[in-house]
């Protein structure tokens, strides 16, 4: 009777212990990521990143207060451009964000140059080094043939507005909108409509509004 | 040998003794979070800056400062109230901007007399009447939040210049309406951010600190979350979704929180007929009985989805008693803990981010940073203002899609399009019978291009719970919310295809369906 309540004690020991130390183990990339990653790319993605070994691996390299977080993604896209579908014509950057508990990368992608506004991948890394989340708006789209606009910017904005109100400053990017599967060669540029300002992304082939959309936050 | 066993005991107890000390040393400081320097937070939130030149400033409005609501700008006990403050990071003394922060009055192109100017003795100090003084509040407030918000940890987005006009004007003219907007600019990489107050009445919102922090908490939410676009689909057109209630909520709760006081808008308010003088816009704490989620999150059949400030004054709401719990723990630091666990959770935040994607977000980063020693008041928090984190999963509602061929109308309306009027322009009639016995949560409409035919402009509308028994309909034709409140795209080709997902929190999946226009 004795020897068997010695036992219990030892499991119960054995297994308190084993529990101190999951609870301590850093964690690792799990089901939380998995869930971020089908929440954005259920439709638009073809593909799947390889998220469940992507923790390790990153973590094996060097822990993360010798290796910058942003080093440590740049090494991974670098070394996984084919799992990633990263498409040769899509150049990209990055930019990180620190927080307490670690870093936020974005990385934005351009080609020939030109941004690239609709097509993302959000990095979450923690201080241990592992990737917490991969959120992905990247589409392998096909590259976009840059031929000289059918239509400028000067051109649309007589046609719409004529020559009373004076043009904006635009940038000249390539537009994804939501959930397609190829650019488009747009003009961005933010009029004011009343209080609140708008932007407007234009179709340079045909000068059609792709999208009209309210940026503004108000109180 | 019984001094032998003493010894051998006693080695054990001091052996036990150590490694009892040791633990509980490594349990406080890992779960303390990464360290902070307390002093120099506490110093910032009381815009405590060692540099720059001087300024006078009645914080955060003459209302709260004098704790009188009938207060006004002309009052001359003011002065007694005003108080120095320094104004840090100034690249050029003569000027209120940095590399980063540009000061303006009405716009962006000022002429430079209408821009503050350092004093004689290179102090910037103007009368409260003075619209430069407005200038000086708008520097004075937005580096303080920012310079707290880094002090916690976090980086800021800073790739843009941000321009903050105190008096903002269109085309140069006074504004007949008061308000506040914040500008992120999202899409075009080469346009600033802008803060812009509009308002030149007496209860101007421009000498209001109270303004500037609640808008620059939108860029804050922004720059924490990486720019993931937590409220995306809203900046596409959606009227309402979680996202931008969380944005408000989170721009109320940085406001409050660096001010110490549970409500906001106190002196903005006087401008509004149906606001008592000394009344608040809103309040982080119950005036009356508690705000449950169900008072505020759900469709209602008559007036549609929630309203995002309703919603973000009950998120609030959660997040101060959350708050409280840290400051019950410790009343010096616990603002700041608890202002520091809130944004990181931010920056776990996905696109299109959820009030259950929040929460989530909440206690994963309770244990990464205190051992999960909060999680239970956050749920808590949550839960007793009616928000089920796991609630059961609900039965598929049921109801009808019908993609309509939409206008504008003269005043920029979507309405029905009538024989060859077509623009191109699609929405949708949507019904959605909820026939289970329980709210389905979060409820949203999202449209979906499969073959890229469509220029999708809105892509998600937020529906809020839908309670049992309950219909949501979107469409006037069909006694429904105007096609403001529909999913909105533009075909590019002929037999276009769409899917239509209708999501919620605890849907089993959402239900697709697909169609191709006629």
């Amino acid at each position: 009777m004795s020897q068997s309540r010695w036992r219990i004690g030892i499991v119960g020991v054995i297994v308190a212990a084993w529990f101190a130390v999951l609870r301590y183990e850093p964690r690792r990339v799990g089901s939380a990521g998995s869930e971020f990653i089908s929440q954005s790319s259920v439709v638009s993605l073809p593909f799947k990143i390889p998220m469940p070994r992507q923790g390790r691996e990153i973590s094996a390299v060097e822990p993360i207060n010798q290796v910058s977080a942003l080093d440590l993604i740049k090494e991974y896209v670098e070394s996984h451009q084919t799992a990633l579908n990263l498409q040769p014509h899509h150049s990209y950057s990055f930019e990180e964000f620190k927080g307490p508990l670690g870093s936020r990368i974005k990385m934005s992608f351009q080609q020939d140059q030109i941004p690239i506004v609709g097509m993302e991948i959000h990095f979450l890394v923690n201080l241990s080094g592992n990737v917490d989340l991969i959120n992905s708006s990247y589409y392998p789209a096909d590259s976009v043939v840059l031929n000289d606009p059918k239509m400028t910017m000067q051109e649309f904005w007589s046609q719409r507005f004529g020559s009373e109100k004076i043009e904006p400053s635009h940038s000249f990017v390539l537009y994804r909108p939501e959930g397609a599967n190829q650019l488009e060669p747009a003009y961005l540029f933010s009029t004011m409509n009343g209080l609140s300002s708008e932007q407007w992304v234009v179709r340079v082939s045909d000068g059609s509004v792709i999208s009209r959309i309210s940026s503004g936050r108000n109180w | 040998m019984p001094d032998l066993r003493y010894r051998l005991l006693s080695s054990l107890c001091l052996l036990l003794t150590q490694i009892f000390a040791v633990s509980c040393t490594r349990e406080y400081s890992e779960c303390a979070g990464p360290k902070l320097n307390l002093t120099d937070l506490q110093s910032i939130r009381n815009s405590g800056f060692s540099t720059g030149p001087l300024s006078s400033l009645i914080v955060p409005n003459p209302i709260e400062a004098s704790k009188s609501a009938s207060t006004t700008l002309s009052e001359v006990s003011l002065v007694r109230l005003l108080e120095d403050f320094k104004l840090p990071n100034l690249s050029n003394p003569n000027r209120l901007e940095n590399g980063f922060v540009h000061v303006r009055l009405h716009s962006m192109n000022d002429s430079e007399d209408l821009l503050a100017k350092p004093t004689n003795g290179g102090e910037y100090k103007y009368s409260l009447s003075d619209p430069k003084y407005s200038q000086v509040m708008a520097y004075h407030g937005v580096m303080t939040a920012l310079k707290y918000v880094e002090a916690l940890g976090f980086s800021l987005l800073t790739d843009r210049p941000l321009y903050v006009m105190s008096q903002a004007r269109v085309n140069g003219a006074v504004p007949t309406e008061v308000n506040a907007y914040y500008d992120h600019n999202t899409l075009d990489p080469k346009a600033p951010r802008q803060l812009r107050l509009y308002g030149e009445s007496t209860y101007a919102p421009g000498v209001d600190r109270e303004m500037y922090w609640h808008e620059i908490g939108h860029y804050v939410n922004e720059s924490v979350s990486g720019d993931v676009g937590i409220d995306r689909a809203g900046e596409n057109g959606a009227m309402y979704t979680e996202g931008a209630a969380l944005h408000e909520c989170l721009a109320d709760y940085l406001a409050e929180s660096l001010q110490g006081q549970s409500h906001i808008g106190k002196w903005l308010a006087r401008n509004f007929s149906e606001y008592q003088p000394g009344q608040p816009l809103r309040s982080a704490e119950d005036v009356g009985r508690r705000l449950l989620l169900s008072d505020v999150g759900s469709f209602d059949s008559k007036l549609g989805p929630p309203d995002r400030y309703g919603v973000a004054e009950w998120c609030s709401r959660v997040l101060w008693d959350i708050r409280k719990s840290f400051v019950e723990k410790s009343p010096e630091y616990g603002a700041m803990l608890s202002d520091r666990l809130i944004l990181s959770a931010v920056s776990r935040l996905p696109k299109d981010a959820s009030l259950s994607d929040f929460y989530s977000a909440l206690r994963q980063t309770d244990d990464g940073m205190h051992c999960g020693q909060n999680k239970k008041a956050i749920r808590i928090a949550f839960e007793e203002r009616g928000f089920v984190a796991t609630g059961s999963v609900v039965a598929v509602p049921t109801g009808s899609i019908k993609p309509v061929s939409l206008t504008q109308d003269d005043k920029g309306n979507y309405v029905r399009a009538i024989g060859s009027q077509s623009s191109g322009f699609v929405g949708f009639e949507i019904q959605i019978l909820n026939s289970s016995s329980a709210a389905i949560r979060n409820l949203r409409i999202k449209l979906e291009s499969p073959n890229g035919s469509l220029n999708i402009a809105t892509y998600l509308q937020g529906m809020g719970d839908l309670g049992p028994g309950q219909v949501a309909i979107v469409g006037p034709a069909m006694g429904g919310l105007s096609y403001a409140y529909s999913l909105l795209a533009k075909r590019t080709q002929s037999n276009a295809k769409y899917r239509i997902r209708i999501l919620g929190d605890n849907l089993a999946e959402s239900v697709d369906v697909d169609g191709v226009l006629p």
